[in-house]
């Protein structure tokens, strides 16, 4: 007879999700599955409609992540027509890219990472957030944060029109080009908000890694998978968030594939399992062997770490010094450490406000050729970018008039999907016993997800007025025990 | 007396995108003084920028309780803090938001805080139709909505 443990919704996280722990006889960990209710019909909604509009209509699918789908399309609609922007409308992209990156990591850490670190674990379940957080670190951080993310936001719109609602990215380039006070704004701002992930940075080497047990939980085994990594790279091997070639390793680090995004359907297969809506991906060449890490199984992980893992530097020289003290640490690469994702997101995000402050010092930034106008006839396209949660793949095909007749996505928390389960039930595994759980544990299980940042039912936001978190033990199918996040 | 009217929601999630219908047709309306419209997608910390400055934020938004579809539910004070999940939880959710406004903008976060949230049946499926109850609430919120700037 086994018993349930049902964590729904997943507090802290975008969109809707339920983790089930499966309990023995003995109240041991039998099983665990990290399900999410995913969003239905886009491909049907994008069917007949003119391909342009997709970079305007993809943004909405996420609530979270609008620019990398806004330039994740655009770059597929060059696909599609055959065209290349132009250097300065190029160079836009990337900059409105490392703003959306900067971002969306810098809210990860405030609002969802650093809690678990710096309040603990044990902290009340309603303290564990990014108010918490204020009252712990103070006002004056508090108001830091907001004022580095709005200038974040900022740049995006004034790049893009609109951070939440971007518009400017089209195929071929940029509908509008930078005017130089607006790129004079930018770098001002990007000052301010490069100077504030290093300090975002040094809180972490100080505050979490110089605490006992946040270093002990980060380096320890409770949360560690042997997997495959993907992520973009650019000519030279370093990380890239908008163009390069996709490099895969394996768990001991050495390449396995490297590929355009062109080619990702031979490299890439997924899964399709009959109690989780979001698909699997996985290393076609590997092989499906079920969620298991090491060489054999073709599971493999995206976002932050395995950028970094794929990876031979970072291209600004405040982030490539962080990279190597993260890799020394560890002592070795691949470094498997779930919770070492939060360390190389802010690694990343250091590296995007320096992106961002040297492309808004290119003196081609406010070239007034932005745009590649499309000729040719279009047929099917690939884009790909590097989302802050992973490789995210557009894929498009049209008739001749450019009228949409096929899409698919491949999103970054798909392509973790396999490795978040193996993971929630790993950490279920080594932290339940006999049946003995509490919200402090049930946090420690889900911290092993929250790591990899997902985006699980991203753009819908209703959500009933009242549902607190509740844990519902069953036994022989009666639901026997309810704790509920909120009374703990 | 400055507001602002926000709606919250995605118009390409059938129902989600409610609030933000609201208020393309308010847009057409004869407003009083002083009121001004917006649009977000999500109730995350970036309404903290659309708000700052104003005395009183009317958000219009989506909501699933139960109640009948279409239902027009207006929250203030407690019953804002109570609706847990009005909001995304990624950075923060809309309660935890007005909070951090209070927290750290200080006088700068209005003082009066309105919520018209309207029963919604489908936020999963990707249209950019709503279903028949709530699309037909449509004219009680607007009419809800102006009696609130009118103070009526």
């Amino acid at each position: 007879m086994t018993k349930k443990i049902t964590i729904d919704p997943i507090t802290r996280l975008e969109g809707h999700g339920r983790i089930d722990i499966l309990l023995d006889d003995a109240g041991n960990v039998a099983d665990a599955y990290l399900q999410v209710v995913e969003l239905r019909g886009f491909e049907k909604f994008c069917q007949g409609r003119p391909v342009e509009e997709l970079p305007r209509i993809t943004p909405k699918i996420c609530g979270v992540c609008p620019g990398a789908h806004h330039i994740a399309s655009a770059k597929a609609c060059d696909a599609v027509y055959g065209v290349e922007p132009p250097p300065a409308g190029r160079k836009l992209r990337e900059l409105f890219l490392n703003a959306h990156i900067a971002h969306s990591h810098l809210l990860h850490f405030f609002a969802l990472a650093a809690p678990d670190f710096l309040l603990g674990a044990e902290a009340p379940a309603a303290r564990r957030n990014l108010l918490g957080l204020i009252d712990a670190l103070g006002e004056e951080t508090g108001r830091a944060v907001l004022r580095a993310r709005g200038f974040a936001q900022k740049i995006q719109a004034i790049i893009a029109g609109h951070a939440i609602h971007p518009v400017a990215a089209l195929p071929g380039g940029m509908a509008k080009a930078l005017l130089a006070e607006e790129r004079a704004a930018i770098e001002v701002m990007a000052v301010e908000l490069a100077a504030f992930c290093e300090q975002a940075l040094a809180l972490f080497e100080t505050r979490v890694l110089g605490d006992r047990a946040c270093a002990a939980a980060i380096e320890g085994d409770t949360y560690c998978h042997e997997t495959y990594y993907a992520g973009l790279v650019d000519t030279a091997g370093r990380v890239n968030f908008y163009d390069g070639k996709v490099r895969v390793v394996d768990p001991g680090g050495a390449e396995v594939a490297l590929f355009a995004a062109s080619d990702y359907l031979e490299h890439i297969a997924e899964r399709v399992l009959p109690w989780s809506y979001l698909k699997l991906p996985y290393l076609k060449k590997v092989g499906w062997r079920g969620f298991t890490d090491g060489k054999e199984s073709g599971v493999y992980r995206v976002n932050s770490l395995a950028r970094l893992n794929v990876a031979c530097g970072m291209a600004t020289p405040r982030a490539e010094e962080a990279y190597q003290r993260l890799f020394a640490r560890f002592g070795q690469k691949p470094v498997h450490h779930t919770l070492a994702y939060h360390w190389a997101r802010l690694i990343e995000c250091l590296f995007a406000s320096e992106e961002t402050l040297r492309l808004a010092r290119d003196p081609e930034i406010t070239d007034a050729r932005v745009r590649t106008v499309p000729t040719g006839t279009p047929k099917e396209g690939v884009g790909v970018v590097e989302a802050a949660r992973g490789t995210l793949y557009h894929h498009y095909r049209t008739n001749s008039q450019g009228m949409v007749e096929a899409v698919n996505l491949i999103v970054a928390t798909a392509q973790n999907n396999a490795a978040m389960n193996m993971s929630v039930k790993k950490a279920a595994a080594a932290l339940i016993h006999a049946g003995k759980v509490d919200d402090q544990l049930l946090n420690r299980v889900e911290m092993a997800f929250r790591a990899y940042d997902p985006c699980l039912a991203c753009a819908t936001h209703a959500l009933p007025g009242r549902m607190p978190l509740e844990v519902r033990l069953h036994r022989g199918g009666e639901l026997v025990r309810t704790l509920s996040r909120d009374s703990s | 007396m400055r507001t602002l009217v926000v709606g919250i929601g995605n118009t390409i999630l059938g129902d989600d995108g409610v609030g933000v219908h609201v208020v393309r047709r308010l847009r057409e309306r004869d407003l009083p003084e002083g009121v001004d419209l917006e649009e977000i997608g999500i109730a995350g910390l970036g309404l903290l920028d659309l708000a700052r400055g104003y005395d009183r934020l009317i958000a219009i938004d989506a909501i699933l309780t139960g109640a009948a579809p279409g239902t027009i539910h207006v929250l203030e004070g407690d019953d804002v803090a109570r609706a847990a999940h009005l909001g995304p939880a990624h950075e923060a959710d809309l309660p935890g938001t007005l909070e951090i406004g209070r927290k750290l903008l200080g006088d700068a976060m209005p003082r009066e805080v309105l919520v018209v949230a309207i029963e919604v049946v489908d936020v999963t499926t990707f249209s950019e139709k709503m279903s028949c109850d709530v699309e037909a609430a449509i004219p009680w919120a607007l009419e809800k909505v102006e009696a609130l700037l009118r103070g009526l």
